[in-house]
C-alpha cells in the first residue's frame, strides 16, 4: 500500500509541474522526455528486470505503434486513439511472433536474437513502400475532440498517465502470481520448470505487457513530434538507450528506470545545450576565451553519448544494482 | 586489367564500423562461438549468401536475409555449425 501511496503522490506533483514552470516550452519538451524515458525503462523493467529476459529489441515495439499511428492517421484519418488502439494490436503480434521463436533461447543468445529481431523490423520498414521508407511520415494538423494536439501540455498528461499505468502494472505484478513466477524465472529457469511454471507462457505474458506499453508510447511520441523515420523510432540506438536508462537506475526495481530517467535525460540534455560549460564561465570558473573553455564550447555539446558510456561503465564497474542500490541494502 | 587498382567500395566514416558490428556477430554465432574455423566458413557463407540476394533479390533486403539466417541458425544450431554442444 505504501508504494502506491508514493506513486499517486509523484504523480499528483508531476500534474502540477507544468503549472509551476509556466509557459516555458523547452522545459515542458525535456520534462515529457524525462516522462517518455521513464515510462520505457518501466515497461522493459517488466521484462528485463522481472523476468530478467534482457530485450534488445525494444525499438521495435516502439515503431510499431509509432508507424501504426502514423500511416492509420495520415491515409484513414481515424481517430487518433484508435489508432493507438491498433499500434497495440500491431505491436503484440510482432510481439507474439518473436517470442515464439526467440524465447527458446537463453542469456546472451536471446539478446541477440532479439537485436536481430528488431533489425529485421526496421529494415522492412525502411524498404516497403507503404511505410514511407527512408523519407518518414510527416502529419500536418492534428486534433481530438477539440483538444489542441499541437501544443505540448496533453502529451505531458498522456506521458504522465502511461507511466502511471506502467509502475501501477509493475507494481501490480510484482506482487501476484505472474510477478512470483517472473522472478523465479529470473532467478533460475530450469528450478523453475522443475517447479510446474510454464516458461514460455510466462516469458511471452511479460513481453505482451511490456510491448503493449512500448507501443502506446510510440504512438504519443508519434503524435508529439508528428515526424517520424526509422532511425528516429526502430533504430538500436532506442532501445539501448531505454536498457541503459533502466541499468543505470537499478534493474528490478520498481523506482530504479524513473530515477534514471529522472537523472539522465536531463543530464543528456544539459549537455547537449551546454548549459554546464556556460554556467562554469559565467560563475568565472572557467574563463570563456582560454583553452579549456574554447574546448567546452566547442565539444561539449557533442559528448552526451560520451558522458552516457563512462557513467555506464563506472556504473557497471562500482554500482552493478544501479543507482537505487546504493540506497538499498543488499538482502 | 591491373589487379591492385582500387576502387572504392566502402568508405570510412565514424558509424562505420555499426555495419560491421552485427554481422561479424552472425557470423561469429553461424560459425560457432569459439570456433576459429566456424568464423572463417561463416564468413564465406554470410558474404557468399549477402552476395546473392543482392542480386537476385534486391540490395536492400540482403541484410534482412543474413539476419533470418541468423536467428534460423540460433534456434535450429544454437552451438552453430563448428561449435561445441553446451550453452544455449
Amino acid at each position: 500500500m505504501k508504494q502506491s501511496a508514493i506513486i499517486v503522490i509523484i504523480a499528483a506533483v508531476a500534474a502540477l509541474l507544468p503549472l509551476m514552470t509556466g509557459e516555458n516550452p523547452y522545459v515542458l519538451g525535456v520534462m515529457i522526455s524525462v516522462l517518455m524515458m521513464a515510462a520505457l525503462s518501466s515497461a522493459w523493467n517488466i521484462l528485463g528486470g522481472y523476468a530478467g529476459q534482457y530485450s534488445f529489441g525494444h525499438a521495435a515495439y516502439f515503431g510499431a505503434g509509432a508507424y501504426t499511428t502514423m500511416i492509420l492517421i495520415s491515409t484513414f484519418n481515424v481517430n487518433p486513439l484508435v489508432s493507438m488502439a491498433a499500434g497495440i494490436i500491431i505491436a503484440c503480434i510482432i510481439a507474439l511472433i518473436t517470442g515464439s521463436i526467440v524465447f527458446r533461447l537463453r542469456g546472451h543468445y536471446f539478446g541477440l536474437a532479439s537485436i536481430a529481431v528488431a533489425e529485421i523490423v526496421r529494415l522492412s520498414v525502411l524498404n516497403v513502400d507503404f511505410s514511407g521508407g527512408a523519407q518518414g511520415i510527416l502529419l500536418s494538423d492534428l486534433s481530438l475532440w477539440g483538444l489542441d494536439l499541437n501544443s505540448k501540455n496533453p502529451f505531458y498528461y498522456g506521458m504522465l498517465i502511461v507511466l502511471v499505468v506502467t509502475l501501477g502494472i509493475t507494481l501490480y505484478l510484482r506482487r501476484s502470481k505472474t510477478g512470483f513466477y517472473l522472478q523465479a524465472i529470473r532467478e533460475d529457469q530450469d528450478a523453475a520448470a522443475s517447479l510446474g511454471i510454464n516458461l514460455s507462457f510466462y516469458k511471452n505474458k511479460a513481453l505482451l505487457i511490456s510491448a503493449a506499453l512500448t507501443s502506446v508510447l510510440g504512438s504519443l511520441y508519434a503524435l508529439y513530434i508528428r515526424f517520424i523515420d526509422t532511425s528516429a523510432v526502430l533504430d538500436l540506438r532506442l532501445s539501448i538507450e531505454i536498457i541503459l536508462t533502466a541499468i543505470i537506475g537499478g534493474v528490478g526495481t520498481l523506482w530504479g528506470p524513473v530515477l534514471g530517467a529522472v537523472l539522465l535525460v536531463p543530464l543528456a540534455e544539459m549537455l547537449r545545450s551546454n548549459v554546464i560549460g556556460e554556467t562554469l564561465v559565467k560563475h568565472g570558473i572557467v574563463s570563456e576565451t582560454s583553452g579549456l573553455g574554447l574546448f567546452l564550447k566547442d565539444n561539449l555539446a557533442h559528448a552526451h553519448v560520451l558522458v552516457y558510456g563512462i557513467i555506464t561503465v563506472l556504473c557497471i564497474l562500482f554500482l552493478p544494482k544501479g543507482i537505487l542500490g546504493l540506497f538499498r541494502r543488499t538482502k | 586489367m591491373r589487379l591492385n587498382t582500387s576502387i572504392p567500395v566502402l568508405k570510412i566514416l565514424l558509424m562505420a564500423g555499426h555495419t560491421f558490428l552485427l554481422k561479424a556477430f552472425t557470423i561469429c554465432v553461424l560459425g560457432g562461438l569459439g570456433s576459429v574455423i566456424g568464423a572463417g566458413v561463416g564468413g564465406v557463407i554470410i558474404g557468399v549468401v549477402e552476395s546473392m540476394a543482392s542480386t537476385y533479390l534486391s540490395s536492400d533486403w540482403k541484410d534482412v536475409v543474413v539476419f533470418i539466417i541468423f536467428l534460423a541458425v540460433l534456434l535450429l544450431r544454437p552451438q552453430g555449425l563448428f561449435g561445441k554442444k553446451g550453452e544455449q
